[in-house]
Formats: C-alpha cells, sequence, structure tokens
C-alpha cells in the first residue's frame, strides 16, 4: 500500500479504536430521561388491570402548552377500541376545556398501520367545512391531535388526516396534509 | 450486549470507513428541468467535463458509491450514472437521454452537495451513438442565473376562499393580502428594477399547487406568500415568517433560525420558533433551499419588527403546502392576527398596510443585496 495512505489510515484506525471503546465503556444508558423531557404515558404498562388512565390536554389561555386531565377509562378487549374512545373523549366539546375542533367534526373511521406505525384519522367533512380558516387554527389543531394520540399510545408514531375517504390537500389552504405528523412534547404542559 | 455489537461493527466497517468519501447520487424530475445531486459525507474538489451524451463530474480523490446510493427519478432527462474509479480520482459519468445543457450548478453544504439542474437542449444535435471523449474540455461551472432577477409575490386565497375572516368587522384575508401584494409589487419594480410575477392581481382563485407552479415555470428565484393569521386563542397576536420545516435532517438552518429569532427577539418560550410541525417529509422541491428561505424569513421578519409596531413571533417552521413546491428561497409572512380584535383594527388602515409593504420590500431588498454579494 502507498505509504502516503498508510500513516492516515492507522491514525484513523486508533482513533476509531479509542471511539468505539469509549462507546463500549459508556453502558447501557436506556431507560434514562433528559432533563426537562415529558415522561410518556404507557396504557399498556398494566395490561392486566380493567381499567386505563388517559391522559387528555386541552387548550389553555394563559399556556401556550397543552394542559393535562387524566380519565380513567375501562379497558377494551381490542386495543384499536381503546383508540377509538380515546378520539371520542378528546374529541368530545367540555364546558371547561377549550378544544380546537371544529363543532360538528368527527372521526367517520381510523386506520393504525402497524408497519409504519401511523394511524390514519377519516375525519367528516364538517372538519373542513366548518374549519376557521388561519395557519395558526390549522397548526393547533394539527399539534393537538398528534401531540395526545402520540403521548397516549406509544406504539403510534405519527398521525395522518383525510376527511371523508379522502386524502386532503390542506384544512383550510395552508398547511399540507397529504404526509404524517410526528408529535412534539414540548408543547404538553407536565403534571405540577 | 448491544455496545459489543457496535464495537464489531466499527471495527468491520474501518476498512470501507478510513478510506474514502462517500458520495451519494440522486435526481429528481421536475416540468422543465431535472436536479441531480452529489452529496459527500464530506466536501470534495471537482472539474466538470461535457460528452456528447451527456457529462462528467470528476473528483479528485477516490470515491466510493454504493449502487443502492443511486436514486435517479427515472424521467427523460437522466438516463444513467456511472462510477468509473481512476488512478488519479473518481470520475461520475452522466448519461441523458436527451442533449441537455446547465441551468445551474451550485454547491450546498452541510451535507456537502453539488447540485445540478439541467434543461433539454434543443440547440445540440443528439450524438448518442458517438464515441466517449475523454479530453474534451472543462465546462466552466457558471454561476450565472443565480442573480435575482425575479420575485414572485403571492397574495394568500383570493376568489370564493376568503382565507380568515374579521371577528368583528367585515374584513377577508384574501382582500388584505391583495392590497400588500400590490404595494410590494410597486416598491420592487420601482426602487429594484426586478421583474415580479403575481400569482394573483385580482380576486381571482388560484389553486395552491399553481402559485408554487407559477412561480417555478416563470423562473422566479424569490417566492413570497402574504398571508393574515386566525386562532382559536383570541389573545394570540403579532407578526411571523414561515419557511419549510425538514424535520431534523438540516439541523443547521434550524440553528440557524433559533439563534436569529433570539437576536431579534422572537418568542423564546415558544417551542414553535425553531419547529412547529414536524411534518415528516420526503423529496421535495423546496429541499434545496432550505438555508435561503430561512435567511430570507430572517431578513423579513427582522424588517417586519421595526416597522409594526406588533408582537414578534418570531422566524418559524411549518409544512406550508404553497412553499413546498417552490423551487427557490420561499416563505409566507403572516402579516398579523384577524382574530385578535386589537390586530383587526390595524388590518383595516390603509397606513399599517403600507407599513407590512415596507417592510416585507426591505427584508426582500437585503437579502438579495446579501445573496447576490455571495453569488457574484
Amino acid at each position: 500500500m502507498n505509504k502516503k495512505f498508510l500513516y492516515p489510515l492507522v491514525a484513523l484506525a486508533v482513533i476509531f479504536f479509542i471511539v468505539s471503546l469509549v462507546i463500549f465503556l459508556s453502558g447501557d444508558k436506556e431507560g434514562t430521561v433528559a432533563p426537562g423531557s415529558i415522561t410518556r404515558m404507557v396504557p399498556d404498562d398494566a395490561e392486566q388491570a380493567d381499567t386505563v388512565d388517559l391522559k387528555l390536554f386541552y387548550m389553555d389561555n394563559g399556556d401556550w402548552r397543552l394542559v393535562p386531565m387524566t380519565i380513567r377509562v375501562p379497558r377494551p378487549a381490542i386495543r384499536a377500541e381503546l383508540y377509538r374512545e380515546f378520539l371520542r373523549l378528546l374529541l368530545q366539546p367540555r364546558e371547561e376545556q377549550r378544544s380546537p375542533i371544529p363543532e360538528g367534526a368527527e372521526i367517520r373511521a381510523l386506520y393504525y398501520l402497524e408497519n409504519d406505525q401511523v394511524l390514519v384519522l377519516d375525519f367528516n367533512q364538517e372538519l373542513v367545512t366548518r374549519f376557521p380558516v388561519g395557519s395558526r387554527s390549522e397548526m393547533e389543531f394539527i399539534r393537538f391531535i398528534v401531540n395526545n394520540v402520540c403521548f397516549n399510545f406509544r406504539e403510534i408514531r405519527s398521525v395522518r388526516f383525510m376527511v371523508a375517504g379522502n386524502e386532503v390537500k390542506t384544512l383550510s389552504g395552508h398547511i399540507d396534509l397529504s404526509r404524517p405528523f410526528k408529535p412534539n412534547f414540548a408543547y404538553l404542559k407536565q403534571d405540577e | 450486549m448491544r455496545h459489543i455489537t457496535i464495537f464489531i461493527a466499527l471495527w468491520l466497517l474501518l476498512p470501507v470507513a478510513g478510506f474514502s468519501l462517500n458520495v451519494n447520487v440522486r435526481s429528481f424530475d421536475y416540468p422543465d428541468h431535472t436536479r441531480l445531486v452529489f452529496e459527500g459525507d464530506h466536501s470534495f474538489a471537482y472539474s466538470v467535463a461535457s460528452r456528447d451524451s451527456g457529462f462528467e463530474l470528476r473528483l479528485q480523490e477516490p470515491a466510493y458509491t454504493d449502487p443502492a446510493d443511486i436514486h435517479l427519478s427515472g424521467g427523460d432527462r437522466v438516463s444513467s450514472v456511472q462510477t468509473l474509479p481512476r488512478h488519479d480520482g473518481t470520475v461520475y459519468r452522466v448519461v441523458t437521454r436527451t442533449p441537455v445543457r446547465f441551468r445551474r450548478q451550485f454547491v450546498l453544504e452541510n451535507p456537502f452537495r453539488v447540485v445540478f439542474d439541467l434543461e433539454s437542449n434543443p440547440e445540440a444535435t443528439p450524438a448518442a451513438e458517438s464515441p466517449p471523449q475523454e479530453d474534451t474540455e472543462a465546462l466552466p461551472p457558471k454561476p450565472e442565473g443565480f442573480r435575482i432577477s425575479t420575485v414572485c409575490i403571492d397574495p394568500g386565497h383570493g376568489g370564493t376562499d376568503l382565507g380568515a375572516k374579521g371577528s368583528t368587522s367585515e374584513l377577508v384575508e384574501k382582500d388584505i393580502t391583495l392590497k400588500v401584494g400590490l404595494q410590494l409589487k410597486r416598491l420592487i419594480e420601482t426602487r429594484l428594477g426586478l421583474r415580479v410575477v403575481m400569482t394573483r392581481k385580482d380576486d381571482s382563485e388560484v389553486s395552491l399547487d399553481s402559485r408554487a407552479a407559477m412561480a417555478n415555470n416563470q423562473k422566479a428565484q424569490i417566492f413570497v406568500s402574504i398571508h393574515v393569521n386566525s386562532s382559536y386563542r383570541r389573545g394570540a397576536r403579532g407578526t411571523e415568517t414561515f419557511y419549510v420545516s425538514l424535520e431534523a435532517t438540516d439541523q443547521e438552518a434550524s440553528e440557524l433560525a433559533r439563534k436569529e429569532n433570539a437576536v431579534s427577539g422572537g418568542d423564546t418560550g415558544d417551542p414553535a420558533a425553531t419547529d412547529d410541525l414536524r411534518l415528516i417529509l420526503w423529496n421535495m422541491a423546496q429541499t434545496e433551499y432550505i438555508k435561503e428561505s430561512s435567511k430570507l424569513a430572517t431578513y423579513i421578519q427582522n424588517q417586519l419588527n421595526e416597522v409594526m409596531n406588533t408582537r414578534n413571533r418570531g422566524v418559524k417552521q411549518a409544512p406550508f403546502r404553497v412553499l413546498m413546491r417552490a423551487a427557490m428561497p420561499a416563505v409566507l409572512v403572516e402579516i398579523a392576527f384577524l382574530s385578535n380584535p386589537g390586530e383587526e383594527k390595524q388590518l383595516a388602515r390603509d397606513a399599517f398596510l403600507a407599513r407590512v409593504a415596507g417592510g416585507i420590500y426591505t427584508g426582500i431588498a437585503r437579502f438579495i443585496t446579501f445573496h447576490n454579494q455571495r453569488y457574484k
């Protein structure tokens, strides 16, 4: 081998050895939570229990984050039923909570794509026809649904929206809805 | 156990990783051109040589490209990209189906990419049968065409699409965006002498996808979409400028926006400052322009912040459909909130809208100065 390449190669080998040794010695860090991060709700942790605690996050006038409220529900036999029940509770109007869901908007169907870990939510047409136009409103709606769903069901990594069985470009002319959305839990307020 | 595996894997990879530059090749097809991107895991020196049936990118160092890392869109311009090892480096031979010419060529950093925009060359005679010419004269990488000469202004909504509505008045977003857009057009034409393309000049309805397509077809080099905001929170107020989010694949652009938000006094308590919505993105026309777009957004937001007496919400990212298909630096300005009664009153005043147009204009002018100096 050309000597010109030999010395850098030896140097790289030494660096590689040191780096890999450091990784090896650093030990298993799984299970640690970064300071300030939010702990996800994991309903299936207590798989044997008859009930399950769901944490619903709502909009709050005084905070840019969504504030939590815990609800205990009977555990259904089928996981998809738990999704459905969770979304029914989330979309249900509550006097004491603010929600970015337009009146009359309902979920027609939902599908969990296991391979992609995507939950597809198919809303009725009212979601679009009654949606208050504005990019911020669209973001608030998407953030509300995606963060709530992904926080409560760890197997769901992203959420995709459909309307009346069809793909839609946007809700009211702004945010692209043709692809799934991932959560950002920084928008969720932790329990005090 | 997992770390033992990593340890062994690193050692097995050593012979490959230690030697050469890794290059990933991909292409995207647009109606009027094909974008071909060579992405290295570090920067590399290169030259370009023309060939009858395409061109060659010649690297002055050994490079490695796994065939699985060549992703061609299969359009009617680029046929194949071959990797040819040479004693003094590596040659990437691009074979085209029809004669092409360079519309433009440029380099992007982080990661290092050499980008070619190829368009059909009707003047050239097809010479697919010609033998390879190894010693053809190298093409100088011409940055021509990258000086900004055309700006596309997109007044949001229009026609039956009213956009946001005032909470206490008859004000609608489509009228406000058109007023600001037309004033901005006059400013750019008269003061900068640039060509301005409007996606709409009146109360007509234009689809979102047509707006970006118009800008692309007219070869605009800047795209500015003008909107008025609305929120479920009545207290929401202020100005914000968006560019497309690209998840975590362009950390530097996000970091740039974050730092510049901090400098310009944007919202710092809100995580939306850097990553408003995490859309999972595949390739899109805007991908190559994220950094330029963040810069443009910062210039405009800073100016708006200076001329308007509203809250500065800062530069943010979100997957706006109208921006994703624009093949140029593209931003979306949310002037103020129609859902906020105080800002609704301001939006009804022509003097306020003139200030907005002036702020956007100055932001664009500063971006153009920065850009043209960089690429002259």
